[in-house]
C-alpha cells in the first residue's frame, strides 16, 4: 500500500513540468516575469507588454499546450485572428477613433516629416540583409523602425510569420523606451537655437476638413498602395467614426471596448508565439539591436528633415517635431514637447508635433505597403 | 550578398514612394483647404449681406412714434442695441463673438401684416 502511494506520487512528479520541462522553457519564463515587471512596475506600454509578456509565460509552461501554435489549445484559436491579419487593421480602426488629424491638417507639410521618419525602416533592410537575413526576415525587422506595433506585427505575420514574436517585443519595448532613445539623437543634432525655436499658432480646422480627410486618403493610398489598405482603411473608417458626429456610440466602442477586447487578444497570442525554441536563437539577438538601429534612424531621419525645413522656412520650423515623424503615438510627440521645453521653457511644441505623429501613423502603413507588396 | 542589390532597390524605391504618397496627400490637403476657405469665405459674404438685410431693416415710416436716432452718424447706443438683438436671437451655447462694423439704411420689403405685428411685439416690450 505505502509503495504504491509512494509510486504514484513519483510519477505524478516525473510527470511534471517541474521535472520535464527544459532549461530554455524555464530561462523564457524569467524572460517573461521581466516583461511583466518592466509593464507593472516600469510601466512601459503596460496596456500591451503585460498581455505580451503572460503570452510568453503561457507558451513557456512546459505540456501546458499554450503556445499560438499548439492546436486545439486555447492561444491557438485567438492567434487566428493575428494569422488572418484580423487584429492590427481592429486595431487600427480604434487608433484612427482616438485620433485627431487636425494638427496633420492644418499644417500638411508635417507629412513630409512623417515620412523622413520612415528612413530608419528602409536602411535596417539593409542591414539586415548584411547580416545574412533573408529578404522577408529583413523587411519584418526593418518594419521595427516604424515604431508601430499592429504594422509591424500585420508585417512580420505575412512576411516572417516565425520571427513574431520576437518582432513584437522589439518593437514594443523600444515605443517604451521612446522617452530615453530619442532625446539623445535629437540633441546631438540640433543647436540649442534650433531647439529654441516657437512655432506660429496652428489654425483652426473645420469639421467639414476633418471630415473629408480620412475619405481622401483611403482612397489615395489605397489606390497607390493596395497592400496598404487594410491597415489605413480602418485607420480611416474610425478616424471618420470620430469625425462625422453621427455615430458616437459606434465611435466609442471602437475607442474603448473593441480596441481593449482586440489588445488582450492580440497581445496574449503574439506573445504566445516566443517559443524557447523560436525566442533563444542569435537571430532574436540580431533583432533587438536591428530594431534599436532602425528606431534611431527613424528619429534622425525626421529630425535631419525637420533641420531642412528650419533653413528653408528661415528658422520658423523647430526640428525637434522632426522626431515625432517615428508614429509612437502620442509618446513621440510628448518628447518632442519635453525636449523644446528643455531649451526653451515657454515654448509648447506639443499641437505642432502631433502633426508629423500622426503623420509617422500614415508613412509607416504606406512602407508597410511597400514591403509587402515588393516582398511577399 | 545576392541580395544586396534588391536591397538597395528596395530602399531607393521605398523611400520615393513614401515621400510622394504622402507629398501627394499633402499638396490635396492644401488644395483642399484653399478650396474650402474660398467656399467659406464666399458664403461669409453672403451670409453678411443676409444679416445686413434682416439686422439693419429699420423702420423708415414716420407715423410710428418711436425714438429713432439719426442716421448717418454713428451710435453707439444703436449699435449696443444692435449686438444685444442679435445676441439674444443667438442660441445661449453660441460661442460666437461678434463685431458691428457699419450699418445703413435699406429699403423697406416687409409686408404690412409683418411690421404692424413686430410694432406690436415692440409695444408689449416696452
Amino acid at each position: 500500500m505505502f509503495w504504491q502511494f509512494t509510486n504514484t506520487i513519483a510519477d505524478l512528479v516525473n510527470a511534471s513540468g517541474f521535472v520535464r520541462g527544459q532549461w530554455t522553457q524555464y530561462l523564457m519564463i524569467i524572460v517573461a516575469c521581466l516583461l511583466i515587471y518592466l509593464a507593472v512596475v516600469k510601466k512601459y506600454e503596460p496596456l500591451l507588454l503585460l498581455p505580451i509578456a503572460f503570452g510568453v509565460l503561457l507558451a513557456n509552461l512546459p505540456f501546458a499546450n499554450l503556445s499560438s501554435y499548439d492546436e486545439k489549445g486555447l492561444i491557438y484559436y485567438l492567434y487566428q485572428g493575428v494569422k488572418l491579419g484580423i487584429y492590427p487593421p481592429l486595431i487600427f480602426l480604434g487608433i484612427g477613433a482616438m485620433t485627431d488629424f487636425g494638427p496633420l491638417i492644418a499644417n500638411p507639410k508635417s507629412l513630409l516629416l512623417g515620412a523622413a521618419a520612415q528612413l530608419g525602416i528602409f536602411t535596417t533592410f539593409i542591414g539586415a540583409v548584411l547580416l545574412g537575413y533573408t529578404p522577408k526576415e529583413a523587411g519584418a525587422i526593418g518594419i521595427i523602425g516604424g515604431a508601430d506595433g499592429p504594422t509591424a506585427i500585420f508585417v512580420t505575420n505575412n512576411l516572417a510569420p516565425h520571427l513574431l514574436g520576437s518582432i513584437a517585443i522589439a518593437a514594443y519595448s523600444y515605443m517604451a523606451l521612446v522617452p530615453i532613445i530619442q532625446p539623445p539623437i535629437m540633441k546631438l543634432l540640433t543647436t540649442k537655437k534650433e531647439r529654441q525655436v516657437v512655432m506660429e499658432q496652428l489654425r483652426p480646422v473645420s469639421k467639414l476638413e476633418k471630415v473629408i480627410f480620412p475619405i481622401f486618403v483611403t482612397i489615395l493610398v489605397s489606390f497607390f498602395l493596395p497592400d496598404a489598405a487594410p491597415l489605413v482603411s480602418m485607420l480611416m473608417l474610425g478616424n471618420l467614426f470620430r469625425e462625422s458626429g453621427v455615430v458616437e456610440r459606434i465611435s466609442k466602442t471602437a475607442q474603448n471596448e473593441m480596441i481593449n477586447i482586440i489588445t488582450i487578444f492580440l497581445g496574449v497570442s503574439v506573445g504566445a508565439t516566443a517559443k524557447a525554441e523560436n525566442f533563444l536563437t542569435p537571430r532574436t539577438l540580431g533583432i533587438i539591436v536591428l530594431g534599436l538601429f532602425a528606431f534611431s534612424l527613424g528619429t534622425a531621419g525626421g529630425v535631419l528633415l525637420g533641420k531642412v525645413m528650419y533653413w528653408l522656412t528661415g528658422g520658423k520650423v523647430n526640428p525637434l517635431i522632426g522626431s515625432a515623424g517615428v508614429s509612437a503615438v502620442p509618446m513621440a510627440a510628448r518628447v518632442s514637447q519635453k525636449v523644446g521645453q528643455e531649451a526653451n521653457p515657454g515654448n509648447f511644441l506639443l499641437m505642432h508635433a502631433m502633426g508629423p505623429n500622426v503623420a509617422g501613423v500614415i508613412g509607416s502603413a504606406v512602407a508597410a505597403g511597400i514591403l509587402l507588396s515588393m516582398l511577399k | 550578398m545576392d541580395n544586396i542589390p534588391l536591397a538597395l532597390n528596395l530602399t531607393f524605391v521605398g523611400m520615393t514612394v513614401v515621400f510622394i504618397a504622402l507629398i501627394l496627400l499633402s499638396f490635396i490637403i492644401f488644395i483642399s483647404t484653399k478650396f474650402l476657405a474660398v467656399k467659406k469665405n464666399g458664403r461669409a459674404k453672403k451670409n453678411t449681406t443676409k444679416d445686413e438685410a434682416s439686422i439693419l431693416e429699420i423702420d423708415d415710416d414716420e407715423d410710428m412714434n418711436l425714438d429713432i436716432p439719426a442716421f448717418g452718424r454713428p451710435d453707439e447706443e444703436l449699435v449696443s442695441v444692435m449686438m444685444a438683438a442679435i445676441k439674444a436671437g443667438m442660441s445661449p451655447e453660441s460661442q460666437c463673438s461678434l463685431r458691428i462694423k457699419s450699418f445703413r439704411r435699406i429699403e423697406q420689403s416687409s409686408p404690412v401684416w409683418n411690421r404692424a405685428g413686430r410694432l406690436e411685439q415692440i409695444a408689449k416690450k416696452l
